[in-house]
């Protein structure tokens, strides 16, 4: 879903409307003041941010994506008209993000692979695995952890193309978690 | 956000096309209601186009797979047929899709599909004939061919903004290909568009239908824009306006004479509606589109007041309602946890070991502060469901 928001921002720049704002990822320890968390990066991905996302890919936001978004917890969501509240439980955040996905334009046979409770950064939260198709036929697998801190959401994403992609680089998400803090 | 941004820019691209390409010289083809019609071979390869796009449509998982339900509404179809077009062999076909706003589309290869927020928010056969006599006149009258002969003319321009359109429309007319056939989605010209209902009109009359009803679907999207404060769901902004479709279908109605016809409402269609209704609400919930399901939800629950399933999706409407909408100043007055209680406990009421209800009914309670009742009931919810998908984060929460 990240992906397909970030393609149509790509396309706008790639137009010529603005300097292309992707960098290449510093490669160890990197810390996200505005998204206020610290982790580590792996070599040879580019790094984009811009307002309440933390993206880097690989070989390309359509193949694969890494993304760390901290947004405000009344922000409306994407594509669901429903919106988190501070009295929700962590199963009932898991849910709306799961009504988001199938709201979701472009994402076709939208399933929920696994849904369990886990610690992430010290904090409840959930760790929500699936798949989906797009509207060109792209078979797609993501995981997708997510808690409430200090009064916002977090989302910490990964989705990659399922063929070859999804497990090439669920390594390297991997590593990212383990060192993923909040500062 | 930046998707919503972007589609407003290509969509304002769009309506300032469509409205420079208001001045196309008409083409004029055959109806085929008139008699056989030789497809020429642009319209052959539109054709073409049309079939892989069907099977797009069917591949992507969005089309509600059910036959009687297709059965039914393609019986609908076959009455409304005019016998001069029988001789051009058109295979209408009409099925309906996963989606809960109120739209329709029909493909020139004879497809039609219906939204299934349209499908549930009809009251009888009669709003559906309307609603499918209109999508047939599209492809009686060939529309879509009219539509990509004019586009032709501005080929090079459009070139440069068909895949955006795809895009920015999203949805179901991203797995559209050519833009000719977006505009089955998206709507045809003010001309096609009054075309359609004046003749789809004739279509249900002469099919013996009650005209009266005609009127009422764009009563409802009328409605239902409100309700949802969704635009009208037509891309290019020369459409006749709802508002004023409804004044044209009011003039067709009184100057048609029809006696002795009263509204369709067999318990057939009753029973095929409540799968649709079912559908519909789930989709509306997921999507947080709240007045929606309401009306669908009520319609459920007043003709099977014996289904706990109608119930618990109540009780859901009433609790996901709270849970958003607490903060906005023109949301009901009434207490909706209180309500989403109560429909939780006629579910209950129908079937005790009910499990989703009593997890609805354990989210309230545990909302309202309540934590060892809660408890209680997500006890109850497990017992009753010993292998919920959602056991884990139960588990955790009696723990």
């Amino acid at each position: 879903m990240m992906s397909i928001r970030v393609l149509f921002l790509s396309v706008l720049l790639l137009n010529g409307c603005a300097m292309v704002p992707w960098v290449k990822a510093p490669t160890g320890e990197y810390k996200d003041g505005a998204r206020k968390f610290t982790a580590q990066l792996p070599q040879d991905w580019m790094r984009y941010t811009r307002a309440q996302y933390f993206i880097m890919t690989r070989d390309g936001i359509v193949l694969d994506s890494v993304t760390v978004e901290r947004r405000k917890i009344d922000e409306p969501l994407a594509f669901t008209k429903k919106k988190f509240t501070k009295s929700m439980l962590i199963n009932e955040i898991a849910d709306v993000e799961i009504d988001d996905y199938k709201s979701g334009e472009n994402i076709f046979k939208f399933n929920v692979v696994s849904n369990e409770p886990v610690k992430i950064a010290n904090q409840d939260g959930f760790r929500l695995e699936y798949t989906y198709e797009t509207s060109s036929g792209l078979i797609k697998q993501g995981i997708h952890y997510g808690f409430l801190y200090d009064g916002m959401v977090y989302r910490i994403m990964y989705d990659a193309a399922q063929q070859y992609y999804y497990k090439q680089n669920l390594g390297v998400f991997e590593k990212f978690l383990e060192s993923f803090r909040l500062i | 956000m930046a998707n919503t941004r972007f589609t407003q820019i290509f969509n304002l691209s769009i309506v300032l096309l469509s409205l420079a390409l208001s001045g196309c010289a008409t083409v004029n083809v055959a109806n085929m209601e008139t008699g056989r019609v030789n497809l020429e071979d642009d319209e052959k390869r539109l054709m073409k186009r049309a079939d892989e796009t069907a099977e797009n449509i069917e591949q992507s998982g969005i089309v509600f797979n059910q036959k009687p339900l297709e059965d039914y509404l393609n019986t609908i179809a076959q009455r409304l047929l005019p016998a001069g077009s029988k001789e051009n062999n058109l295979d209408i076909k009409i099925f309906v899709i996963n989606e809960p706003t109120l739209n329709a589309f029909a493909m020139p290869n004879g497809r039609i599909y219906l939204h299934s927020g349209i499908v549930a928010a009809s009251a009888n056969e009669d709003q559906l004939a309307t609603l499918i006599g209109h999508e047939m006149t599209h492809i009686l009258h060939r529309h879509s061919l009219k539509q990509f002969r004019n586009l032709q003319n501005q080929s090079a321009l459009w070139q440069v903004f068909a895949l955006p359109a795809a895009f920015a429309t999203g949805g179901i007319s991203s797995i559209i290909g050519p833009l000719s056939l977006v505009s089955s989605i998206t709507g045809y010209s003010r001309e096609s568009e009054k075309e359609a209902d004046e003749y789809g009109f004739e279509l249900t009359k002469n099919a013996g239908y009650d005209i009266r009803e005609s009127k009422k679907m764009f009563e409802m999207l009328d409605l239902f824009m409100k309700d949802e404060k969704e635009k009208e769901p037509f891309f290019f902004s020369s459409h006749p306006h709802v508002q004023e479709r409804i004044k044209n279908y009011d003039e067709l109605i009184k100057s048609a004479t029809q006696t002795n016809v009263t509204p369709t409402l067999t318990e057939n269609y009753k029973t095929l509606i409540r799968e649709v209704l079912l559908l519909n609400t789930t989709l509306c919930l997921e999507k947080g589109m709240f007045m929606t399901a309401q009306r669908n939800v009520d319609k459920l629950v007043l003709d099977y007041p014996d289904d706990k399933y109608g119930y618990y999706l109540k009780g859901e409407l009433y609790r996901e309602r709270q849970d958003t909408e607490k903060k906005k100043k023109d949301r009901p007055k009434e207490d909706d946890y209180k309500l989403a209680l109560e429909a939780y406990d006629k579910a209950l009421a129908i079937d005790s070991q009910y499990a989703v209800a009593l997890k609805g009914k354990a989210q309230v309670i545990y909302a309202q502060g309540d934590k060892e009742k809660a408890k209680e009931f997500f006890k109850s919810y497990l017992t009753a469901d010993p292998n919920a998908k959602d056991k884990a984060f139960i588990q955790r929460l009696i723990e």
